[in-house]
C-alpha cells in the first residue's frame, strides 16, 4: 500500500491509535515490571499495596507493617520495582530521543550516544568522580553525578563536532566516535583498577549499566529533566524536519541553523548525560529505536517521532529490563547485554533495508561552519 | 525596458571574506521575466544563485524586491524568495506531498498545522506542475524529472515573489527538459512568477529565457536579449578566452 501524505485525516487517526498503543503498552509493562521479579508477590497483595498508597503515618508500613511480610513487600515494590520501571521508562525514552537527534543533527542513520562515544565520555567522567571526588559526591549528591556525566558528554560531543568539520564523512565519523568509545573505556578500566575497593563495588555494577541504582532521588530528577528536554524537543520540531532535508533546504525557507543545531548538541548530550549519571551506558537504545518508530509510523515528521521515540525507547528498555531480571533469576543481566541482542540486528536490518531502497548515498557533512 | 522588479545593488558573492567570487554586481530583472545566467564552469553562477536565495551570506550589498530591501535571513526573506537548487534533499518516508507542503514552512505556525489555505496552495502547486497525480508516491521512488518537477511544487508552494533555478533541467532528457520549460512558461503567464536561473547548454536558452546574463571571470559580461548575447563571437570571448572579458 502505498503511504498517503502526513497531513490527510486518515493518517492522523492512524497517528494517534498508534500513540494510543504505545501508551497503553507503556503503563502496562511499568505495571508488569512491579509484578515480576526474583520475589514472587502475588498480584492481590500489589494490587492491595498500591489501593492503600503509602502515607507517611498509617499507610503502607503503618496498617500492614504489622505483619513483616507484607513490610517486606511493600519496601521491594515501593523501593525497589516501582522506581526501577519509571527509571527504565524515562531513561529508556531519553536514550532514544537522544538518538533520534544525533541522528538528525549528523545525517547520519547509525548515530547514537553509545556509538558516538558521548556516552562513555559520560562515564569516563563519572568513574573519576566516584574514585577521586568522594567527597564532593557526597556533598552534591545525585546532582553531582548528572554534572559530571554532562561534562563528559558535551567534552566528547565537542571532540565529534571538530572531527566532523574536517572529516566530513559518515562512516568515519562513526568509527572515530567509537575510537573515542574505547579509549574513555580504557581510561575509565585504568580508574577502576586503581579505585579502592569501597568505591568499586558502586562503580562496577553503575559501568556495567544498569536501572537498579536508581532510587526516587533519581527518577525525580532524570523525570524533571527529561521532561524539560522533551518540551523543547518538541519546540524545534518544526524547523528539524526541514533541516533534515539539508542544510541548504534548512537556510532556504529562513531557519537560524546554527542555533538548531547547538540546541540539538545540548539537548542529545543532555540526554546521553542523565541516562548515564543514573544508568550507566546503555548501548544500542539510541540507534535502534528510532529507526523501529519511523517504520512503524512510516513517517520522518519530527513532531510525531519525538514523542514516539520517546515511547518507543521506554517500551523498548521496560521490555529489556524485564528480561534483564527475571530471565536468569536471582542472577540479574546488565541491561547492556539485553539491548545489544535486541538492538544489533535492528542496527543491521537499517543498514541493509536503506542500502536496498537506495537510501545511502555518502551524505557530504559539512560539521559546524 | 519595464521597471526593475528585483534588484542587484553591488552585491558581492563568495565563501566568507577570504574567498570573494564576484565584487559589487548590479542586475535588476523585470516583473514576470526569466532571466537566464550563463557563463563557463566556475563563473560563480552557483554563488550568485545561492547567495540570492539566502544558503550563503551575502558578503556586501543589497538586494531589493519590488522597492523594499530584502532581509538578510529568517521567515521574511523565505517569504519572498524560493530556490530550487541542486543538492537533493534526503528524504524518508516522505510522500510528493510531504516534500511539496514543507515549502509552507515560512508561513504556517510554530507546529506546522497546515490550514484549508496552506492546502489550497499545495494543491495547485502541485497540479500547476504535473505532479498531482503522483503526490502519494514515495519522493525516493520518482525519476529525476519529476523530482525537478516536484521541488518546483515546493518552490511555488512558498508563494514567492522571485524564485531561484540552479541548473533545473540539468539531468533531464528532451522530453522533460520541455516540460519544465513548458511549466515555467506557464507560470510567467498564469502567475506572474520572476525567475532567475542558470542554464548549462545555451541551446536551451532562447526558448524559455526574456533576458541573458553572461558572467565571466569579473562579473555581469553580458546582459540583454537572448539573440544579442548568444552570438557566436561572445559564446567565442566568453568560453574560449575568458581572461579578455
Amino acid at each position: 500500500m502505498e503511504k498517503a501524505n502526513s497531513y490527510t485525516g486518515s493518517v492522523r487517526i492512524r497517528y494517534a491509535l498508534i500513540f494510543a498503543v504505545m501508551t497503553a503498552l507503556t503503563l502496562l509493562l511499568v505495571a508488569l515490571n512491579i509484578v515480576t521479579g526474583s520475589v514472587d508477590i502475588p498480584l492481590r497483595d500489589v494490587v492491595r499495596l498500591f489501593l492503600s498508597g503509602r502515607g507517611t503515618d498509617g499507610g503502607l508500613y503503618g496498617t500492614l507493617g504489622a505483619n513483616e511480610v507484607y513490610s517486606t513487600y511493600a519496601s521491594i515494590i515501593w523501593d525497589i520495582r516501582f522506581p526501577r520501571a519509571l527509571s527504565a521508562m524515562i531513561l529508556g525514552g531519553a536514550l532514544s530521543l537522544a538518538g533520534y537527534q544525533l541522528q538528525s543533527f549528523f545525517h547520519n542513520p547509525i548515530a547514537g550516544p553509545f556509538i558516538l562515544g558521548i556516552s562513555s565520555g559520560s562515564k569516563l567522567m563519572v568513574a573519576l568522580l566516584m574514585v577521586f571526588g568522594f567527597g564532593l559526591m557526597r556533598q552534591g549528591g545525585s546532582v553531582s553525578l548528572v554534572i559530571a556525566a554532562l561534562a563528559g558528554a558535551i567534552l566528547s560531543m565537542g571532540f565529534i563536532l571538530l572531527i566532523s568539520g574536517t572529516v566530513g564523512n559518515m562512516s568515519a565519523l562513526v568509527v572515530c566516535g567509537v575510537m573515542i568509545g574505547y579509549i574513555c573505556s580504557a581510561v575509565t578500566d585504568f580508574v577502576v583498577t586503581f579505585a579502592a575497593d569501597a568505591d568499586i563495588v558502586n562503580l562496577h555494577n553503575w559501568s556495567r549499566g544498569s536501572f537498579s541504582g536508581s532510587g526516587w532521588s533519581g527518577v525525580k530528577v532524570s523525570a524533571v529533566t527529561i521532561a524539560i528536554v522533551l518540551i523543547l524537543s518538541i519546540y524545534i520540531a518544526k524547523p528539524l524536519g526541514a533541516y533534515a532535508l539539508g542544510e541548504e533546504y534548512a537556510l532556504g525557507v529562513g531557519i537560524n541553523v546554527k542555533r538548531l543545531r547547538a540546541l540539538l548538541v545540548l539537548l542529545s548530550s543532555l540526554a546521553a548525560a542523565i541516562v548515564v549519571a543514573y544508568a550507566g551506558p546503555i548501548s544500542f537504545v539510541g540507534v535502534a529505536v528510532p529507526h523501529l518508530c519511523k517504520r512503524i509510523f512510516a513517517s520522518s515528521r519530527p513532531i510525531i517521532l519525538i514523542p514516539g521515540c520517546f515511547l518507543g525507547g521506554a517500551i523498548f528498555c521496560l521490555v529489556c529490563d524485564m528480561i534483564a531480571r527475571v530471565a536468569f533469576a536471582p542472577t540479574e543481566l546488565s541491561i547492556s547485554t539485553v539491548t545489544a541482542v535486541f538492538g544489533a540486528p535492528v542496527v543491521i536490518w537499517v543498514l541493509i533495508d536503506r542500502h536496498r531502497r537506495g537510501y545511502i548515498r555518502s551524505v557530504r557533512h559539512g560539521g559546524l561552519r | 525596458m519595464t521597471e526593475a522588479y528585483v534588484t542587484l545593488k553591488s552585491v558581492t558573492t563568495g565563501y566568507g571574506r577570504d574567498n570573494i567570487i564576484h565584487r559589487d554586481m548590479d542586475l535588476n530583472v523585470a516583473k514576470g521575466e526569466i532571466l537566464c545566467l550563463i557563463g563557463p564552469n566556475g563563473a560563480g553562477k552557483s554563488t550568485l544563485l545561492k547567495t540570492i536565495a539566502g544558503v550563503l551570506p551575502l558578503i556586501s550589498g543589497h538586494i531589493y524586491i519590488d522597492g523594499k530591501e530584502v532581509p538578510a535571513g529568517g521567515r521574511e526573506r523565505a517569504r519572498l524568495i524560493a530556490s530550487v537548487l541542486t543538492t537533493p534533499p534526503i528524504t524518508e518516508y516522505m510522500s510528493v506531498y510531504d516534500v511539496v507542503a514543507g515549502g509552507r514552512y515560512a508561513h504556517t505556525g510554530s507546529f506546522d498545522i497546515q490550514g484549508k489555505r496552506d492546502r489550497d496552495i499545495v494543491s495547485k502547486a502541485l497540479s500547476d506542475t504535473e505532479t498531482w497525480d503522483i503526490r502519494d508516491r514515495d519522493f525516493t521512488r520518482l525519476s529525476d524529472g519529476q523530482r525537478q518537477r516536484v521541488m518546483i511544487a515546493r518552490a511555488l508552494a512558498m508563494e514567492p515573489k522571485l524564485m531561484i533555478l540552479d541548473e533545473p533541467v540539468s539531468h533531464l532528457d528532451i522530453y522533460y527538459k520541455q516540460q519544465v520549460f513548458d511549466i515555467l512558461k506557464r507560470l510567467k503567464q498564469t502567475c506572474d512568477i520572476t525567475v532567475i536561473m542558470s542554464l548549462h547548454e545555451l541551446t536551451d536558452v532562447a526558448g524559455i529565457a526574456d533576458r541573458v546574463a553572461a558572467l565571466g571571470a569579473s562579473g555581469i559580461a553580458l546582459m540583454g536579449k537572448p539573440d544579442e548575447v548568444i552570438t557566436d563571437e561572445n559564446i567565442h570571448r566568453l568560453f574560449w578566452r575568458q581572461d579578455k572579458i
